[in-house]
C-alpha cells in the first residue's frame, strides 16, 4: 500500500469513528430543547384542509443525502417544482436552470453551459457543476461533463423537482461539485398511473413527441416507461459577423442548426430495490467552424449519446437506521464530422472524433437520525472507469490523429454529522476524501454553523472546499506518452458564504448570500489549445432572491452581483458577468382554467476568450397554460424571446468567432392528454 | 367517541392569516394540521358508550418527530369541546383504544403488525408507507410535486364502523372501495 492510500484509509478511520464519537455530549443533551417552530404547528392547524393542500413541503434533500428543511441546509437551495416546468414550459434542463437566481446559461450552438457565482467557463463542459438523477451522477468519465440542453437524456416532464444547491459539495460528493449540484429528483409511479401522450410543434421547424405509461403490477411494483423524440430544422440561416468582410465562405452558415433528440426512460421499483435505465442520444449540426473547420459546410456534426442502468436499494429499519445502496453502469459515446480544406484548394476532407467511456461503480449510504434531532450521514463509493478511449482520425486516409485506451479507478468515503450545539445554535460538519489512481488523494471538509434566528428564519455561515480532477479530454487532448498532459493536478476551490434565509409574512420567502471564494489551479485551455493548471481565480459576490406566492399567483424575484478575478495579472475572466437579475411569475387569468406565466432573464456584459466585450441582454419569455382539474388535457402556448432581442452568447476558444448568435423570437405550442 | 365529532370546527383562536395561504411549511408541522383535519371529517356510524370520554385519544407510533408537533399543534385546541391527548408510542401497543392512529413505519410487516391491533375497534388509521391503504390502512399519505396529499381506503374504514365525509373523499388523490 503505498503511502497516499495509508493515509486515506486511516483518514477514513477518523472520519468514520471520530465524528460519531467526538461530537460534545451536551449535543444529545439538548435534543428535545431544539427550537420547534411553535408558531408554525399552531398557525396551521388553524387552517382547513384544502388550504393545507396548496401547502408545500420545506424539503431538499441533495443538500446532506437527507430530507431536512432547506433552513436548515447547509448551503443555499432554490428549488424548481414539476408544477413549474410544467406551468413554464422548460423544455430543457438549461431553460429551468437559467431562471434561477445567480445562473447563467450560454449556448455556442452545440452546448449549454452552465455558470453561477461569475464562473461560466465555456471550455469546461460544466466540469464544474455536479447534476444528479436520482442520486446517480450524471457527468461523464472523459469531458467530466454535463449534458444540460437538448442533449440531457432525461425527458424534463419525467421530472418532479430540481434542487439549486449552491457552493462547494466536495465533502458529500467528490469532484466536480465545485460550483454547486443540480439534483434532479424523477416522479413517482404514483404521479404518473396510466397513460400519457405529449405532442408538441413550434418555430424553427420544431417538432416532438413522447408516451409514457405509469402502473402497478402485484403487490408491491410499480413501473414507468417513457419514450420521447425531439427534432428541430433550426435556423435557416445564420449570419456571423466574425467572418465579415465574408470570408471565401461567406459569413452566413445555411442549413447548420438542425438538432434531433431521442430519450427513453424506465423505473421499475419493487419493494425495496428499483432499477433505472435512462438512454439520450442527441445530434447537432454545427454551425460555428469550431476548431478552425471549414465555415458553411455541410458535414459538421455532433452526436452524444448518454446512457446507464442504475440498480438501487432502500430500506428504513425500525431503529431509525436508513440504509441505501447502488450498483450502476454507465456509457457516453461522443462522436464529432469536422470537415477541413487540408489543402486550401476546395476539396473537403472529413475529421472524425470519437470517445467512449464507461463506467461502473457502487455506493452505499447509511442515514441515522441519532438523538431526536441529530443526524448522522456516513458513506462509501468506488467507480471503476472502464474505457477513456479517445480517437481522431481523417477519413479515407491512414492518419490517426490520436487513439488513446485509458482507464482509472476511483474510490472515497465520507460522513456528516448535523446536531445541535446550543437550543438555536446547530452545526453541520461533513469531511470525504476521494482516492483516484491517476491523481492520489484529496480530501474536503463542509461546515456549517446555523443559527435559528425567529421560527423560520435562519442565519447560516458556510466553509466548504471542493475540487474537480483533470478530465482524460484535458489531458489526453493531444494523445498519450510524450503528448499527454501529465502535469495537470486537480484544482480546488475554497469557499466561504454567509446566508440568510426566512419565510416571513405568510406569503413571502427571502433568501441572501455573501460568498468569497479562492479557486487554486485552476484548469483552462491555453492559446495553444493544451490546458494547464494556468493560475488562481478568486471571487466575491452577493445573491439575493425574493418569492411570494398568493392562491394560485406566484412571482420570484432574483439578483446576483460578483466579481471574479485571475491570477496572475488580476484580469477579468471569460464570460463572467458581474449582474445578472431574473424574474419569473404566474398568475390566474381564469381562475382554475387559465394562467399566463413568463420569465426575464438578464445577464451583463461579459467577455470572450480574446478579451472582445459581448454585450448583455435581457431576455423575456411567456406562456398561457390552459387546463382544468380533473380535465386529462392541457395546452400550452409559449413564445421564446418575447421581444426578439438580438443578442450573443461567449463561446469557447475553440470558437474562432467573438460571440455566437442565439435565436430570435421563438413560438411553440404544446398538447399533454393523459388517459 | 368519534361519533359526536361530526364535521365542526376546531375551538381555538383562529390566527389572523387563517384565511390565507402559506408558501410553505415543514413536513412534520403540515402532517400534524393534516391529522387533526382528518379527525373533523370522520365519524363513527354507531357510536359506542363504552367509548364515550373528555377527550380525543391519538396515538403516533414510530414517529417522535411528529408525535412532538401534534402534541404543540393540539396545545389549547378543543376539539367538540373535547381535549386532544397524544401519545408517542415506539412500539404498536393496545393501539384498539385510540380514536386515531397513526403508524409511522415502513416497512410492510410492522404496518401489517400494527394494523391488526386495530381490527374490530372504530380506530381511523392513518399511515404513509407504501400502499398503506391497500394493506387495511384508512388513510395514506403521500408527497406529490412536494405537496401532502392522501388515499383513503373507504371499505377499511366501514368495516370498522367509520363514516368518512364526502367533503374529505372529494379532496382525496384515491379512494378505494365504497361507502355503503
Amino acid at each position: 500500500m503505498n503511502p497516499g492510500n495509508r493515509l486515506a484509509r486511516t483518514l477514513a478511520t477518523v472520519v468514520l469513528s471520530g465524528l460519531l464519537l467526538a461530537l460534545p455530549p451536551v449535543a444529545r443533551a439538548d435534543a428535545d430543547t431544539r427550537p420547534r417552530p411553535d408558531s408554525a404547528a399552531a398557525d396551521l392547524a388553524g387552517l382547513s384542509l384544502d388550504q393545507l393542500m396548496n401547502i408545500e413541503v420545506e424539503s431538499v434533500y441533495g443538500a446532506s443525502r437527507y430530507s431536512q428543511r432547506s433552513l436548515d441546509a447547509p448551503t443555499r437551495v432554490t428549488v424548481l417544482t414539476a408544477d413549474d416546468i410544467r406551468d413554464h414550459g422548460y423544455q430543457t434542463l438549461a431553460e429551468a436552470l437559467r431562471t434561477v437566481t445567480g445562473l447563467f446559461v450560454s449556448y455556442d450552438r452545440i452546448y449549454e453551459y452552465l455558470g453561477l457565482r461569475g464562473l461560466g467557463h465555456v471550455d469546461d463542459y460544466n466540469a464544474r457543476v455536479l447534476v444528479l438523477v436520482d442520486e446517480h451522477r450524471t457527468n461523464d468519465n472523459i469531458f467530466e461533463g454535463a449534458l444540460i440542453g437538448t442533449d440531457f437524456a432525461l425527458d424534463l416532464q419525467q421530472v418532479d423537482r430540481i434542487e439549486v444547491i449552491r457552493g462547494p459539495s466536495s465533502a458529500l460528493y467528490g469532484s466536480n461539485a465545485v460550483l454547486g449540484v443540480v439534483n434532479i429528483v424523477t416522479r413517482q409511479a404514483r404521479q404518473a398511473r396510466g397513460w400519457s401522450v405529449t405532442t408538441d410543434g413550434g418555430s424553427l421547424g420544431t417538432r416532438g413527441g413522447r408516451l409514457a405509461y405509469g402502473g402497478r403490477f402485484g403487490e408491491h411494483g410499480t413501473l414507468q416507461l417513457s419514450a420521447s423524440d425531439f427534432a428541430s430544422d433550426g435556423n435557416a440561416s445564420l449570419y456571423f459577423p466574425t467572418f465579415d468582410p465574408p470570408q471565401p465562405h461567406g459569413n452566413v452558415a445555411e442549413h447548420l442548426d438542425g438538432d434531433g433528440a431521442r430519450r427513453l426512460f424506465a423505473n421499475l421499483a419493487l419493494g425495496d430495490f428499483r432499477l433505472e435505465g435512462v438512454y439520450g442520444r442527441r445530434r447537432k449540426d454545427v454551425p460555428t467552424a469550431t476548431f478552425g473547420t471549414l465555415f458553411d459546410a455541410q458535414g459538421y456534426w455532433t452526436t452524444d449519446t448518454r446512457e446507464w442502468l442504475d440498480l438501487g436499494y432502500r430500506h428504513t429499519f425500525a431503529n431509525r437506521l436508513e440504509l441505501s445502496g447502488r450498483l450502476y453502469c454507465d456509457e457516453y459515446e461522443y462522436e464529432g464530422s469536422y470537415p477541413y480544406d487540408l489543402e486550401n484548394n476546395g476539396l473537403v476532407t472529413i475529421n472524425r472524433d470519437l470517445d467512449v467511456g464507461t463506467w461502473s461503480g457502487g455506493e452505499l449510504i447509511a442515514h441515522r437520525t441519532l438523538f431526536g434531532p441529530d443526524e448522522f450521514v456516513v458513506g462509501g463509493e468506488w467507480r471503476a472507469n472502464l474505457r477513456q478511449d479517445q480517437r481522431n482520425w481523417f477519413i479515407g486516409s491512414d492518419t490517426t490523429c490520436y487513439d488513446d485506451h485509458h482507464h482509472s479507478d476511483v474510490w472515497a468515503v465520507y460522513a456528516e454529522d448535523a446536531f445541535d450545539l446550543a437550543p438555536r445554535l446547530r452545526l453541520t460538519a461533513g469531511l470525504r476524501h476521494d482516492a483516484y489512481t491517476a491523481f492520489g488523494g484529496s480530501t474536503h471538509p463542509r461546515v456549517g454553523l446555523i443559527w435559528s434566528l425567529l421560527d423560520r428564519t435562519t442565519c447560516k455561515l458556510i466553509y466548504g472546499s471542493a475540487f474537480r480532477v483533470p478530465t482524460s479530454y484535458e489531458v489526453y487532448l493531444w494523445g498519450s506518452g510524450d503528448a499527454a498532459n501529465t502535469t495537470l493536478r486537480p484544482e480546488t476551490f475554497r469557499t466561504g458564504e454567509a446566508v440568510f434565509e426566512s419565510y416571513f409574512a405568510e406569503h413571502y420567502h427571502a433568501s441572501a448570500s455573501c460568498f468569497v471564494y479562492r479557486g487554486d489551479d485552476f484548469i483552462q485551455e491555453g492559446s495553444d489549445g493544451a490546458f494547464t493548471n494556468s493560475g488562481d481565480v478568486r471571487g466575491t459576490g452577493v445573491e439575493a432572491e425574493v418569492s411570494g406566492r398568493w392562491h394560485e399567483a406566484e412571482l420570484r424575484l432574483g439578483g446576483a452581483h460578483q466579481a471574479v478575478r485571475f491570477r496572475p495579472g488580476d484580469a477579468r475572466l471569460s464570460n463572467s458577468p458581474a449582474d445578472i437579475l431574473q424574474a419569473s411569475g404566474k398568475l390566474p387569468i381564469v381562475p382554475g382554467r387559465l394562467w399566463a406565466s413568463a420569465d426575464l432573464h438578464t445577464i451583463g456584459r461579459r467577455l470572450n476568450p480574446l478579451s472582445a466585450e459581448v454585450p448583455g441582454a435581457a431576455i423575456a419569455d411567456a406562456n398561457l397554460i390552459a387546463r382544468r382539474r380533473g380535465s386529462p388535457w392541457q395546452v400550452t402556448l409559449g413564445v421564446r424571446n418575447l421581444f426578439d432581442v438580438k443578442y450573443s452568447d461567449v463561446a469557447g476558444p475553440e470558437v474562432t468567432m467573438t460571440s455566437v448568435p442565439q435565436d430570435g423570437r421563438t413560438f411553440r405550442a404544446r398538447l399533454d392528454v393523459r388517459f | 367517541m368519534l361519533g359526536t365529532i361530526a364535521m365542526v370546527s376546531v375551538v381555538a383562536p383562529q390566527p389572523a392569516c387563517a384565511a390565507q395561504a402559506r408558501l410553505t411549511a415543514p413536513e412534520l408541522d403540515l402532517k400534524a394540521a393534516y391529522l387533526l383535519s382528518f379527525l373533523r371529517f370522520v365519524r363513527q356510524e354507531t357510536p359506542s358508550p363504552l367509548r364515550q370520554a373528555d377527550s380525543i385519544s391519538v396515538a403516533i407510533v414510530g414517529d417522535d418527530g411528529l408525535g412532538r408537533a401534534l402534541k404543540l399543534a393540539v396545545q389549547g385546541r378543543r376539539l367538540d369541546g373535547r381535549s386532544i391527548v397524544v401519545s408517542s408510542l415506539r412500539e404498536p401497543e393496545r393501539l384498539g383504544e385510540y380514536d386515531m392512529v397513526f403508524i409511522g413505519f415502513a416497512r410492510s410487516t410492522a404496518v401489517d403488525q400494527a394494523l391488526a391491533q386495530t381490527r374490530g375497534a372504530p380506530v381511523l388509521t392513518v399511515g404513509e408507507s407504501d400502499d398503506f391503504v391497500g394493506h387495511g390502512g384508512m388513510i395514506g399519505l403521500f408527497l406529490e410535486d412536494r405537496k401532502l396529499r392522501f388515499a383513503i381506503n373507504v371499505s377499511a374504514a366501514g368495516e370498522a364502523g367509520l363514516r368518512i365525509s364526502s367533503s374529505l373523499l372529494s379532496l382525496a388523490a384515491e379512494v378505494y372501495g365504497r361507502q355503503r
